[in-house]
């Protein structure tokens, strides 16, 4: 049987470790996102990139409070499981597109100026498809899932991480709205996460759902 | 030493090495001399010793930790219930401002409060089961909840949002405990927060799972009747608190206000009638009621009231008068803790004829000089309208002599208030009357362009 009750200091230390940064993640991320919403003036420039910058303050900091940087960032992957992210970001597009239709479809958009420019749509596409995968699966994918993982199980930390990424999402102002399909989202780049023991294919699913997004967004 | 030595200790017969006798198998000491025995100490049961001392530990922290999962269950039940209530809220009171929303604002409104109630629902039916993900659930949302208010609140901390910032902070503590119950469990299979069923084929009558059923059941319903007393006191107290709140915080009834005011009338005390305004005696309806007491004269003493009748609904209160020429209406409204006189509606004031105060401007009218049109003015208002009065008819100049008047026509006294027209030539001038207790005095005075 396993030593259970009698766990030693260094273990003691390392759970509170982790789960001071599972908290940091959640209650910073908010932080950063409230801080990021007031200073960001829109999907117009690259003010854009600001709650970005500031998730992925979120994240150095929860990482140097797990105590192990590289453990967060597992980048090493086989290609195999590169090219599954293809199917798994449809999967994750097909269900978001459902169930924002099934709440009564989505809003014609804003409409801006009617003529973006280049710059604006350089900085939304840098942002929005590049930055913003990175750092919130690094976030949620790499620290949190270390941190659950040292908690618990990798299972755990599966689904730990899954809720915690639909919830970072109900910042939007959807508040609950926006959980379903996140939390959809969540788990199928959180299995890519867990099967290949790497960020790299889940960062490429994020990605290319968020592409997706942005250019269904740019049709309407 | 063999496999089974070692687990088991020495099987074959030893001999003492003091006396050479034969030592009986597992023996620690010779049985002839008292000489102590080198025999190895059974591994297994040192190793089953420290296992069964291992598992008593765990079982002891797990006792400690699972407690704080079957909070984290209680909270969600609480929310269970807000939930519902929301749901009720969503259905009834808030249906008709949900109405007007459109269509898809009205499905998000429900798909959250429906939303809501499903996923607490959720965490109570399911925290015992998977005790880290739904205290992760558990205190992101209240995270986001907390940070949401905290966003649309401006940052202000009201009792609520301290309450749910509270709960966020014991939830991310929670998170810890549940990890660590996760942890036992796995470790050991037979620590089960969640009892589990004995399958009906495997179940003895009166065995020993009943008698620990049994023993459950009193358990359980010792707990009950000593929670429904400590319940029922816990009521009572907050019964009775309710009460002596109520009894001390309770808004004055209408009666004492309405008794005072007409103490006050009977004592003729007209200023203390004008402090129960709303706003004291300075305020405007204070000074309206000055003004009405003394142009009916009533500055000496107010008249004899008749049968007197109230009307009180919630927090507003009217008080009716019988008076020799009409009725006097008093309105009162409950403003916080205490009762203010609003409104007070006296019955029409009745004026004399105005004709001899006509009859008396027309001789003003007619003199040499101003003096005599200047008497006609309220000694109170005589140097204010009196110049302007002056100025008026120097600028014609009529100042010392004025040209003669014609008939007049009176218009209807209101209120102690009458307005005359004198033909003046081919024009005519338009004179104020205003009656104040005891004769009519001249209030206006307007003169034809030129």
């Amino acid at each position: 049987m396993r030593q259970l009750s009698s766990r030693s200091a260094s273990e003691r230390r390392q759970s509170r470790r982790a789960l001071a940064a599972l908290a940091v993640t959640c209650i910073g991320t908010y932080g950063a996102l409230l801080a990021g919403s007031a200073w960001t003036s829109g999907l117009q420039d690259w003010t854009l990139l600001l709650p970005d910058l500031g998730l992925a303050i979120v994240a150095a900091m929860a990482a140097a409070l797990a105590g192990a940087w590289r453990a967060t960032l597992p980048l090493a992957c086989r290609v195999r499981w590169l090219m599954l992210a293809a199917p798994v970001a449809l999967l994750s597009m097909l269900v978001a597109v459902g169930y924002v239709e099934l709440l009564g479809g989505r809003d014609a958009g804003d409409g801006g100026d009617g003529e973006a420019n280049a710059a604006a749509v350089l900085a939304t596409w840098v942002a929005v498809v590049v930055i913003t995968p990175l750092v919130e699966e690094w976030l949620c994918r790499g620290v949190a899932w270390r941190a659950v993982a040292t908690l618990a199980n990798e299972r755990s930390a599966w689904l730990a991480t899954a809720v915690l990424f639909a919830f970072l999402h109900g910042m939007g102002g959807g508040f609950l709205l926006e959980l379903p399909h996140r939390f959809v989202g969540g788990l199928l780049f959180g299995w890519l996460r867990w099967r290949s023991r790497s960020l790299l294919p889940g960062v490429a699913a994020h990605a290319l759902h968020n592409a997706l997004a942005v250019a269904l967004a740019g049709a309407d | 030493m063999s496999e089974r030595s070692e687990e088991e200790g020495p099987s074959a017969t030893s001999s003492c090495p003091a006396c050479g006798k034969a030592a009986a198998p597992g023996a620690g000491f010779c049985t002839h001399c008292g000489e102590p025995l080198d025999v190895p100490r059974p591994r297994r049961a040192r190793r089953t010793g420290g296992d069964a001392a291992e598992r008593a530990r765990s079982r002891h922290e797990f006792g400690r930790v699972k407690s704080v999962v079957l909070t984290v269950r209680s909270v969600f039940l609480a929310g269970v219930v807000y939930a519902i209530v929301l749901v009720a809220l969503a259905h009834t009171v808030d249906a008709k401002a949900l109405g007007g929303l459109g269509a898809g604002a009205r499905t998000a409104v429900f798909v959250l409060v429906y939303g809501n109630l499903l996923l607490t629902s959720a965490g109570a039916l399911l925290v015992l089961r998977a005790p880290l993900v739904w205290t992760v659930v558990g205190a992101c949302y209240w995270t986001l909840d907390a940070a949401l208010n905290l966003w649309l609140g401006d940052f202000a901390l009201p009792p609520g949002l301290l309450v749910k910032m509270f709960l966020t902070v014991a939830f991310w503590f929670a998170v810890g405990q549940a990890a660590r119950v996760e942890r036992l469990m796995a470790a050991d299979p037979t620590l089960q927060i969640v009892r589990k069923r004995i399958r009906p084929e495997q179940r003895v009558a009166g065995g020993v799972a009943d008698q620990a059923r049994g023993r459950l059941r009193a358990d359980r319903r010792r707990a009950l009747l000593g929670r429904l007393r400590l319940g029922g006191i816990v009521v009572l107290a907050l019964v009775g608190l309710g009460f002596a709140v109520r009894a001390l915080t309770a808004p004055p009834t209408a009666d004492a206000v309405l008794a005072r005011f007409t103490e006050h009338w009977q004592q003729r005390d007209v200023d203390a009638i004008a402090a129960m305004f709303d706003g004291g005696a300075e305020s405007v309806a204070a000074r309206d009621w000055l003004e009405a007491v003394a142009r009916r004269g009533w500055r000496a003493g107010l008249p004899a009231t008749g049968e007197a009748t109230n009307e009180v609904r919630d927090d507003r209160a009217v008080l009716q008068f019988a008076l020799a020429d009409g009725a006097m209406r008093a309105g009162f409204a409950r403003l916080g803790q205490s009762w203010r006189l609003q409104r007070l509606e006296l019955p029409p004031l009745v004026a004399p004829d105005v004709v001899p105060a006509i009859e008396q401007f027309r001789q003003a009218w007619a003199a040499r000089g101003s003096d005599a049109l200047l008497a006609m003015l309220r000694p109170e208002s005589r140097d204010r309208l009196g110049s302007a009065t002056v100025r008026l008819l120097e600028r014609h100049q009529w100042g010392e002599q004025r040209p003669a008047l014609g008939d007049f026509t009176a218009g209807p006294v209101r209120q102690g208030r009458a307005k005359v027209f004198m033909v003046l030539g081919d024009d005519e001038i338009s004179v104020g009357f205003e009656y104040w207790h005891p004769r009519w005095w001249l209030a206006s005075l307007t003169l034809p362009r030129q």
